[in-house]
């Protein structure tokens, strides 16, 4: 396995790309994330190819492995890009179930990446370990900072909860779950975080 | 291909499940081919047919699964997860079947809606008989929780949540199913 090209990522961009006119990195590493959260979303995690994604920006598929190393990391950034939790440390919990709340809807409702990438883990291993690594990465130290103890329990089973809020709604499209309003799902969902994250310990 | 060994039909009918639910399970229903499924086994798609009937027929089979949650009505609150729980197990970990319309369910309406409808008749019914108000929305959360635990361990296989024992899941998830079911109705 291994990583590719990931310890020449620093400079250099430009020197093999196809593309005629000089690019910038921090541009072109932005462009090429923009591309891949529109393949990923549309095409899901599976059918995305570097190559695909290369082309929608006008580079190499090398070059993009040697920004990002490999597909799933390449996922990984993307997904970074939308989840964007804030540090939840001395929070009330009843403020961090509402922030959770709200990061949901608008990672999962406003962003097609996360479903994709959802439909793809459940079917495929290299997509299931994708997500793994977004949760392992990205969101589970963010949940950490607000548990008072079993930080690793707590997160797992509060990404547990969210994620079945996702394929209930988005991907089965549950009725009883679709049909909840964004302010009725908060109002019972937001007991089920504040308890799993910083509720009483499993005795 | 040519089978030359005599085949138990049993055992063919069995394989040809077994190689259905993977195959369902891995590209969903839209993608799965009778052909693949008779390659799978090393028998002839007409024998598929002949034993199964269509690709509809064949998948309503393979993804039949039971869920016999226990009569709620009565139970005290602190009692619903320790009697909820182990059936839910008995689905997630040990049926091939509910797996494999899960996964499927991803990527296939035809899935999703089987699987939606097995919750409205099989699942809905038993736990609207504790729930004391608000039913189909205290049902909707706790079918999401329950949902949301079977993917992460059975096919995510997230650490954290997949390397709970039975136990302490249990003990995780009491709370949860007493607020949801029971529990006062959030302001």
């Amino acid at each position: 396995m291994g990583r590719p090209g990931l310890s020449s990522a620093a400079g250099g961009a430009g020197a093999d790309v196809t593309t005629a006119r000089p690019r910038n990195a921090s541009r072109t590493r932005a462009d090429i994330l923009a591309a891949a959260r529109r393949r990923f979303g549309a095409e899901g995690y599976e059918r995305t190819t570097l190559r695909a994604v290369a082309a929608d920006v006008g580079v190499d598929a090398a070059l993009v492995i040697r920004y990002f190393g490999s597909k799933q990391n390449l996922f990984a950034a993307a997904a970074d890009f939308a989840i964007e939790l804030p540090d939840l440390s001395g929070l009330d919990p009843d403020d961090v179930a509402n922030i959770l709340l709200q990061r949901f809807f608008a990672v999962w409702e406003e962003d097609e990446t996360f479903v994709a990438l959802l439909r793809a883990a459940m079917t495929s291993q290299l997509a299931a370990d994708a997500l793994r690594q977004v949760f392992a990465q990205q969101i589970a130290p963010k949940l950490i900072t607000a548990t008072p103890d079993h930080p690793v329990q707590r997160a797992g089973l509060t990404g547990a909860f969210v994620i079945g809020l996702a394929i209930t709604r988005y991907v089965l499209v549950n009725p009883p779950v679709a049909n909840l309003s964004r302010e009725e799902l908060c109002r019972w969902a937001a007991p089920v975080i504040r308890q799993l994250l910083t509720g009483p310990a499993a005795p | 291909m040519p089978e030359t060994r005599p085949r138990d039909a049993a055992q063919t009918r069995a394989d040809i499940l077994a190689a259905a639910r993977r195959r369902f399970a891995a590209e969903g229903f839209e993608r799965t081919t009778l052909r693949a499924i008779a390659a799978d086994v090393g028998v002839d798609a007409a024998l598929v047919i002949r034993y199964f009937g269509s690709k509809q027929d064949l998948f309503a089979t393979a993804t039949e699964f039971r869920i016999d949650l226990p009569d709620l009505s009565g139970a005290a609150p602190d009692d619903i997860a320790d009697m909820l729980l182990p059936r839910y197990f008995a689905v997630w970990e040990d049926d091939h079947a509910f797996l494999a319309l899960l996964r499927a369910a991803m990527t296939s309406r035809v899935a999703a809606d089987t699987l939606n409808e097995t919750l409205a008749t099989h699942v809905a019914p038993t736990l609207m008989g504790v729930t004391p108000d608000n039913h189909m929305k205290r049902i909707a959360v706790t079918d999401a929780f329950v949902i949301g635990l079977a993917a992460t361990r059975s096919v995510l296989a997230n650490p954290p949540v997949a390397d709970l024992t039975r136990e302490e899941l249990s003990r995780w998830a009491g709370p949860v199913f007493r607020q949801l079911l029971v529990g006062p109705a959030p302001t």
